[in-house]
This record gives structure tokens, sequence and C-alpha cells, in this order.
């Protein structure tokens, strides 16, 4: 991974903070750019896109959250990393809901940020080359090139985070998956980290297939992980 | 016990009571009357006791009357006995008179005669007629057993109407207790009871409940928003303290990552230290802006405000470099130095913050060329103007940083300063106003006094 390929734009409007992580990230190896404010964010993309974006979530103006949702809507896939200073469960799952892909609660560990973009950089590059096909699971079907869902002809209205973790099930029917082999295959988190990412994008998806009127078939095995269940 | 239980309980017991007086008054003039009866029979037959004693043995029990059953005739010393006596031998008569004797169970009623000059008898005798009271005393037994039970029925049956009037009585009561009993106990502010319940009595002891149900509702209330703001205040100031916390971790990070050359180290570590400064002020300022929401009115006292201000603005002076200017001015026709009754403390974090905040934002391009900082503050009674010729604030931020955790982009505070000095301000009934300053920059204007009304 060279660092043209690992560009990392930091979009933090706190001074100290913003400089102390973008001296940290370059220290592991990430071409940073950064920002104060989600406007000058928005130029920015526009202009060249990075490979991975790291927000605040209280940003003067426009929210953290919002720019979630503006480039979600416009159609930016860059994989993004929100940063709260509120651990409340409404916060950090508002930008989640808005597009992000995970999120990280102030204070951080250094180490921790930079293994987590890392793996999400990697896990995007490795979807946007692979093009398998078709993917059905009784009434599932998942077209993995379109990147589109559906359930008994019922389309799901999946986000980009939600379709990998319910492709990754649905290749695995009847298989239990641990959290921790879920981070590896849709976040690509190959370390030991402490989230709950995974039960949060779950509960989403438990939530578009109740939208779609289709049965819940993610099962939780207690102790164990998830599972797709296989009529 | 419930109301008219005890009214029940009070009238059965009155009642009780009462018949027991006046059954035994009753049984005393009864039997009086029954004895009285028998007395009289004996008294008519005194008249014929001579002769009755003159005929002596011959005498039959019918003769004597159905009441006076015998006699005993005492004459010279011989004593006999006529009509049907007890087995039992009654007393010898001694001398006249009236008594009662118990014989073999039985009551007798004696009454002793003297007679003179009866033939066959002699010069001198006396005649005892006897009557059993045997009759009287059981008509006294049974009468005294009706009115018993007759007692028993009246207290019975009192008791009972007691209790019904009670429940009449106690109505109001109960509509009360039972109004007191919907009370919702998560709207405090709909904790009334009603006002008329159809007894003086009770509507007093719903007007003073209600009176401490308004009191306890008021507390409750208070309570509640001191909950809330302290709730709200300890998420937003662990919010705070993320941040200057974040930036010290990473600054630390770096320094213990090993791949930093020795003077980027040593600039880490130093900006590790500003922000657990920061940490720190922010802990200060938190502890101010809890003080100024929970003031305690003991804090206050008459306070000279403009040897207070000279003091506060003297120390934030020395901070940075400002022409600084006091202006202290009497207010209407108050004596220059009247002293407002104001909280000190507070006074001086709220002056201290807008000094604090004009030498900051006063000179965003500290080069040579701009011209210096001048601050002016002018005391007017319980008013302090502040003015600087700074670059002022946007009319559109204005609002928002009177807000806690609000401020500028390029502030680096804690966000806190304008919002302590704001709740100081509303802990003395005033305000704090932002506006433009004639000196080019902000004019705070702190009013530490509810505002004067309006004549």
């Amino acid at each position: 991974m060279t660092a043209e390929t690992n560009r990392v734009l930091v979009v933090e409007d706190d001074e100290a903070v913003r400089t102390a992580v973008d001296r940290g990230l370059r220290v592991h190896g990430f071409n940073v750019g950064s920002v104060a404010d989600a406007e000058t964010a928005l130029v920015r993309i526009a202009a060249r896109p990075p490979d991975v974006l790291v927000v605040d979530v209280g940003l003067p103006g426009m929210s953290g959250i919002d720019l979630c949702k503006r480039l979600r809507s416009i159609e930016v896939q860059v994989p993004i990393l929100i940063l709260s200073a509120l651990d409340q469960v409404k916060d950090r799952v508002g930008g989640l809901q808005a597009g992000a892909d995970d999120y990280l609660v102030k204070p951080f560990d250094l180490e921790e940020l930079a293994l987590r973009l890392k793996a999400l950089v990697r896990r995007s590059e490795l979807i946007s080359v692979s093009s398998e096909g078709a993917l059905a699971c009784g009434a599932l079907w998942l077209n993995l090139d379109r990147r589109t869902a559906s359930y008994d002809g019922a389309s799901l209205d999946l986000s980009q985070r939600e379709f990998d973790l319910l492709a990754a099930l649905a290749a695995n029917p009847g298989i239990v998956l641990s959290r921790v082999r879920l981070l590896e295959l849709v976040w690509g988190y190959d370390f030991d980290t402490d989230t709950n990412v995974v039960d949060v994008f779950i509960g989403y998806l438990r939530r578009k297939f109740d939208a779609a009127n289709a049965p819940r078939i993610i099962e939780t095995v207690r102790g164990v992980g998830f599972v797709l269940k296989v009529s | 016990m419930r109301l008219a239980t005890r009214t029940g309980l009070a009238a059965f017991g009155s009642t009780t009571v009462s018949l027991i007086f006046l059954i035994a008054v009753f049984q005393g003039v009864f039997s009086n009357i029954l004895l009285e009866r028998v007395d009289r029979q004996l008294e008519a037959r005194a008249d014929t006791a001579p002769i009755l004693a003159a005929v002596g043995e011959r005498l039959s029990h019918s003769e004597l009357s159905a009441t006076v059953a015998g006699a005993q005739v005492l004459a010279d010393g011989r004593l006999t006995s006529l009509g049907l006596l007890p087995d039992h031998p009654l007393p010898p008569p001694v001398e006249p008179g009236w008594v009662t004797v118990t014989i073999g169970g039985t009551r007798w009623r004696l009454h002793t005669i003297e007679v003179f000059d009866v033939p066959q008898i002699g010069d001198e005798a006396l005649v005892q007629l006897a009557a059993p009271l045997g009759d009287v005393d059981a008509q006294a037994r049974q009468l005294r057993r009706r009115a018993w039970l007759l007692g028993l029925v009246i207290a019975t049956a009192t008791g009972f109407g007691g209790y019904w009037l009670g429940s009449l009585a106690s109505r109001p009561m109960t509509a009360l207790r039972r109004d007191t009993g919907r009370l919702d106990t998560t709207h405090p502010d709909q904790w009334q009871v009603g006002d008329h319940y159809r007894s003086a009595d009770v509507d007093d002891v719903a007007a003073t409940l209600n009176a401490t149900l308004s009191r306890l509702a008021t507390a409750t209330e208070r309570r509640q928003a001191a909950l809330d703001a302290a709730r709200g205040f300890a998420s937003s100031a662990t919010h705070e303290l993320r941040i200057p916390l974040q930036g010290a971790l990473t600054n630390l990070n770096l320094a213990a990552s090993g791949r930093l050359g020795a003077e980027e180290q040593a600039e880490v570590i130093a900006l590790a230290v500003d922000q657990v400064e920061r940490m720190g002020r922010a802990l200060s300022a938190v502890r101010a802006m809890a003080e100024a929401e929970f003031v305690d009115p003991s804090w206050f006292e008459p306070t000279d405000l403009a040897e207070l201000v000279d003091a506060v603005v003297a120390a934030e002076g020395r901070r940075g470099e400002a022409e600084i200017e006091i202006v202290a001015r009497a207010e209407g026709n108050r004596l220059p130095h009247h002293q407002p009754w104001v909280w000190p403390d507070g006074v001086g974090i709220a002056v201290a913050n807008i000094v604090r905040n004009a030498l900051i934002h006063g000179r965003p391009d500290p080069s040579a060329t701009s011209p210096p900082l001048r601050i002016r503050v002018s005391i007017e009674g319980p008013r302090v103007t502040i003015d600087d010729n700074g670059p002022g604030i946007a009319f559109a931020d204005r609002a928002r940083l009177l807000e806690r955790f609000e401020r500028g982009t390029t502030a680096p505070g804690s966000g806190l300063g304008l919002a302590i000095a704001r709740q100081v301000t509303k802990a003395h009934g005033g305000s704090l106003t932002l506006d433009d300053s004639p000196l080019g920059g902000t004019r705070a204007c702190l009013h530490f006094a509810p505002p004067d009304p309006i004549p």
C-alpha cells in the first residue's frame, strides 16, 4: 500500500485534536489532509476523493452526520469513520445510519484509529475490484455487481456496509459467524478490537427486512454470533 | 378506624352508659313503688290488727289479704302466730315500725304496731303484720331483665344509626380521600384536590392540603429542573473533557510510538501538556458553571462593585497586552458608593470571563500594524459594561455564543466563559447582552439585578 493509495481526509474542528491526529496518521503511513469544517471537506472531496474519511460528529455549521448523508446522497462511497465525543448510543447510531462505516468514541487510541482506517481502505479496494455475479439464499437475492438486494421480489434499501454484512452472512447460509469473523470479513479488522459495530449493523439490517415485510432471517446465536436462517 | 365506625361506636357507647344510668334509677324507683304498695296494704290492715289479734287462731290467710300473709302478736310475754308464716320463725316484734328481713331466701316486710285495751289480749300488745316480698322481687327481676334487653336493642340500634349517619357525614372526607388518591405523581403541576366538599371542615382540610401540595409541587419541579440541568450538564461536561483528553492522548501515543525525532518528540509532549492544562481549565469552568446554576442566596452581600471589578480587571489585564480603562459612574439618584446586593465571586468570574475574551479575541492578528487593543470597563449601579476595539462578534453568532459549549471556530476556550457570565447575571435576575461597541468591537453588558420596572 503506497501513500498514494492511503489518502485520508480528517474533518475535525478542534485544532489541537486535528493537529495531533494529522501528525499521528502521518506517522502511521497515511497521506493526511485535514480540514476544520464540513463545507471545506466537501470542496476537497469533490476535487479528489480520499481513500478514507475521518469525520468528527460535532462540527460547527454542517454537522458530521449531515456530511455523511450528503456524501452518500451524491454516491460518494468513500469509507467513513466517525469520531464522537458523545458516547450515548443515539449519537453514534445517527452517524452510522447516515451512511458511515464505523465509529470511534473520544478519547480513542491512535493505533486503533490507524488500524481501522487501513482495514477500511483495504476492504473498499477489495470490494471495488470484486465482481462475483449473484448470490441467492432462499428468497433472498443479492446482485453483487450492482450491489442490490431483494427478498421475495421486494427490494431492500441497504447502505454499502449493510450490503457487505448481508453478503457475508448469505455466503455462509446456516453457518454461525462470530462477531470477530464478521469484523474480519466485512470491515477487514484482522486485529483485536473492542467495538459493537456488528451488532449495530445487524440491528439496521433487521429493521430494513421489517420495512420490506420480509421475515427476520438473521438470527442471533447467543454467545457465538449471527446466522442466516435457510428455509 | 373509619370515621363512620368511630361515630357508630361512640353512639353505642354513650347510649349504653346513659341507659345503664337510666335503668338503675328506674329500677330503684320501681322497687320503691312496689314496696310502698306492700306497705300500704300492711298499713290498711293495721286498723284491723287489734280485731285480727283478738280473733286469734281462727284467722285464715284469705281473711288477712292476698298480700299480708300472717301476723305475730306479743302480749304479756306470750307470742302468738297467726296466718301463713314461714317455717323458720320470724323475729319477734320488738317495737313499732317497719323492717325487712330475709327468711329462708325470701324477703319479708314486717310492720309492727302497738295496740291497747284489746279484749282477750290485754292492756297492751305488739302486733306484727308480715308480708312476703317474693312476688314483688320476682316482678322487679322480670322488669330489670326487660329493661336491659330493651336497653341493649336501643344501644345497638343507636350504634348502627350512628354508623350510618357517620358514613353520611364523612362523605366529603371520603371524596377528599378519593381525590387525593387520584393525584398523578408524574404531573406535579396537577397536584390539586377540589375546594368544595360541602363541609366547612373538609374544605379547610382541602385548602390546607392544596397549599401544601402546591409547595411540594414547586419544590419537586425545582428539583426536577435542577436534576435535568445537572444531567444535561454532566453529559455536556463529559463531552467537553473528551476533546482535550483526545488531544493529549494522541500526542502521548505519538511520543510513545518511538517514530519521532527528538525535536518532534519534545513538541508533541509540549502539546500533550497544553491539552492537560486545557482539561484543568475546562474542569474549573465546569465547576464555575455548576455553581452559577445552583446559586445559594446566602452568597449574596452588599458589594462595592467598582472595587471588585477593579481588582478582577487588574488581575486579568496582566495576562495580555491592552490599554484598560475603568470608569465608575453613579447611577440615577443613588449615592456613588451605593452598594448593590450581589454574589461577589460570581460577578468576579463573569467580569473576568468577558475581559479574558476581549484579550483573547481582541487582536486576532497581533501584528505591529494593528492598533493596540483597548478595553473600557464601565460600572454604573449593578451594571458593568465592557467595550473593546477588537473585531467584534457577528450579529448572527451573538445568541449562539451565549450558550454552553458554543464558541467561534477559532476560539481556543472551553466554550463556557460567556455561558457562565450569562448564568451569573441570570442568578441575579439580570442578563448579559452582546452588542456593537462605540470603540468598534464588542460591547458586553452585564446586568447584575432584575431590570428596572417600567414606570
